[in-house]
């Protein structure tokens, strides 16, 4: 019960110490649940406000909700072993506002538990792959600004993408041989397992390598690279490095910049996760980002190389 | 009794024709195929799940090397992109070395060499793989015992010195190669250490050659002392 008489006639302050002026006639008024704002318990109305008899006329009530929930993050991306944060956002009808309506959403699911899980709004990746989220809210207005006598409730389930990628890369073995004695040039094979942030091993998936650019080679041979997708079974992948039997005698070689390896989701843009640098590939040595040889256990991530 | 050999000859027929199609219809658009079998160097028996691996002739690979396991029977096919191949393989779990390692291949000229066209199989490609030897060991620091696992092993062939190949141990300083029965070197070196090099007496004095017998094992510690 709101009695506008009773708070003008006795200049009852609000909160914070603010009166509404005793020649008070008319005017509008919004009202708020403050249990509930970010699901659009919002309402605005007229009021004519009788000084003699102290009491207020009720004009109309307007709808206020929220319109479109979507999810912030399409596709969220997260990594095996790991765990992101997600959304849900929508404009307030009345005012346009954009705001953060997570709270209302307390179911969450996804569409493969072998790829993602999901408590609540933070969802957890089990596996490379990609699969879908979902979120249900409670029973609640959504709509447009709309005058009326009640405002219907509703449920929405908003969807986005998740994509979950491997980790990091672990070399398991690194070994340099030669592969053509006539002018003793070598070539470096390094094996990688590619595991979730936990170092765990996640299993056959599909990668190719990027790299920022390359130089000229002076042992005048086409080296062939993996710039397109293909799987690693089991997990493992081995990158086979070397300039082959260059015809030019002596010294020679070639530097690849910034090499990467991405994962390859189905259907999607491959997602970079290891980063191991520069190749530096002469027909007698081969460095990768500045090393000869890697020990077990090195860790290349995205950012870089970790030594144990 | 001639229908039945018609039928017979009828069904030869048609499993051939199939077979042939098959294998045009299932090489992917702008590759070649390999097929072939594994067998043993000596007995000729098949060898299932052996690695079987594509190493461009003329053009060397920064990447992946497209491989593939023998089946039940020791056959394998690979689909690869048109050129000239070097066939190699291993299973290192029962001895057979990975002959992609020129160090490790016994004759560097009988692996096999293909020339992939598009859309053309080659068939009946046979690798032939000889058993080898185990070498195990661990490398650890003789003042500390702490693997040392920055360490690196070189074995060089002792019959042709221009074939080495150069590994890591793991991360507890332990290393298990699978080693071809050749006379070979073994030295490791690390950051910090004075190298190490295998020598062993025998009968006619000290040697650094170190010969294993097929499908035998060798431990050997090491421990490197510090500079």
């Amino acid at each position: 019960m709101l009695d506008f008489g009773r708070l003008i006639r006795d200049q009852i302050p609000d909160k914070d110490g603010r009166t509404l002026p005793l020649d008070l006639a008319s005017g509008t008024y919004r009202l708020r649940d403050l249990t509930d704002h970010a699901a659009g318990g919002l309402y605005e109305g007229k009021v004519i406000v009788d000084k003699t008899y102290g009491h207020a006329a009720y004009s109309c009530m307007v709808c206020c909700g929220s319109e479109f929930a979507s999810m912030e993050f399409d596709p969220l991306g997260v990594i095996a072993g790991g765990s992101g944060d997600q959304s849900v956002m929508a404009p307030n009808s009345c005012t346009g506002q954009q705001n953060n309506i997570t709270g209302d959403f307390p179911t969450w699911w996804t569409d493969n538990t072998a790829i993602a899980t999901a408590n609540k709004n933070q969802i957890h990746g089990v596996g490379p792959g990609t699969t879908n989220h979902h979120a249900q809210s409670i029973p609640m207005y959504f709509g447009f600004k709309e005058y009326a006598s009640s405002c219907p409730q509703s449920q929405q389930k908003p969807s986005a993408g998740t994509n979950v990628t491997p980790d990091h890369l672990v070399v398991q073995s690194d070994t340099t041989s030669v592969v053509c004695t006539t002018n003793q040039t070598v070539r470096r094979d390094i094996t990688y397992s590619e595991v979730d942030a936990n170092g765990k091993n996640v299993g056959t998936i599909s990668t190719e390598e990027q790299f920022a650019s390359k130089g000229t080679n002076t042992c005048n041979t086409t080296i062939q690279t993996s710039e397109t997708c293909s799987p690693d079974v089991g997990g493992i992948l081995t990158d086979h490095i070397g300039v082959g039997c260059n015809s030019v005698g002596g010294s020679c070689g070639v530097t690849f910049k910034t090499q990467k390896w991405l994962y390859c989701p189905s259907g999607g843009t491959p997602v970079p996760f290891a980063t191991p640098g520069d190749l530096v590939i002469q027909n007698n040595s081969v460095t990768v980002g500045g090393y000869a040889s890697f020990p077990p256990g090195t860790k290349i991530s995205v950012s870089g190389i970790t030594l144990p | 009794m001639k229908a039945k050999l018609t039928w017979l000859l009828l069904l030869v027929l048609i499993v051939a024709l199939g077979y042939g199609t098959l294998t045009a219809q299932n090489i992917p658009a702008g590759l070649g195929s390999v097929g072939g079998q594994v067998v043993d160097a000596h007995t000729g028996e098949p060898i299932a799940k052996a690695t079987v691996i594509a190493e461009p002739d003329d053009i060397p690979a920064a990447g992946k090397l497209v491989n593939t396991l023998t089946d039940d029977s020791g056959r394998f096919l690979l689909y690869l992109a048109p050129g000239p191949y070097v066939i190699a393989g291993s299973k290192e779990q029962d001895l057979y070395p990975n002959t992609d390692h020129a160090a490790f291949a016994t004759e560097l000229d009988s692996l096999p060499k293909v020339i992939v066209r598009e859309g053309r199989p080659v068939r009946d490609v046979i690798l032939r793989f000889e058993k080898g030897a185990r070498l195990n060991g661990s490398i650890l620091s003789a003042q500390t015992h702490e693997p040392v696992i920055t360490s690196r092993i070189l074995l060089t062939r002792a019959d042709n010195t221009r074939l080495w190949i150069s590994t890591g141990p793991d991360s507890y300083g332990r290393f298990a190669i699978v080693v071809p029965a050749r006379p070979f070197k073994l030295q490791v070196t690390a950051p910090g250490y004075r190298p190490w090099v295998f020598k062993q007496v025998n009968l006619n004095g000290e040697s650094e050659v170190l010969r294993l017998s097929p499908e035998s094992t060798k431990e050997v510690l090491i421990q490197l002392d510090p500079q």
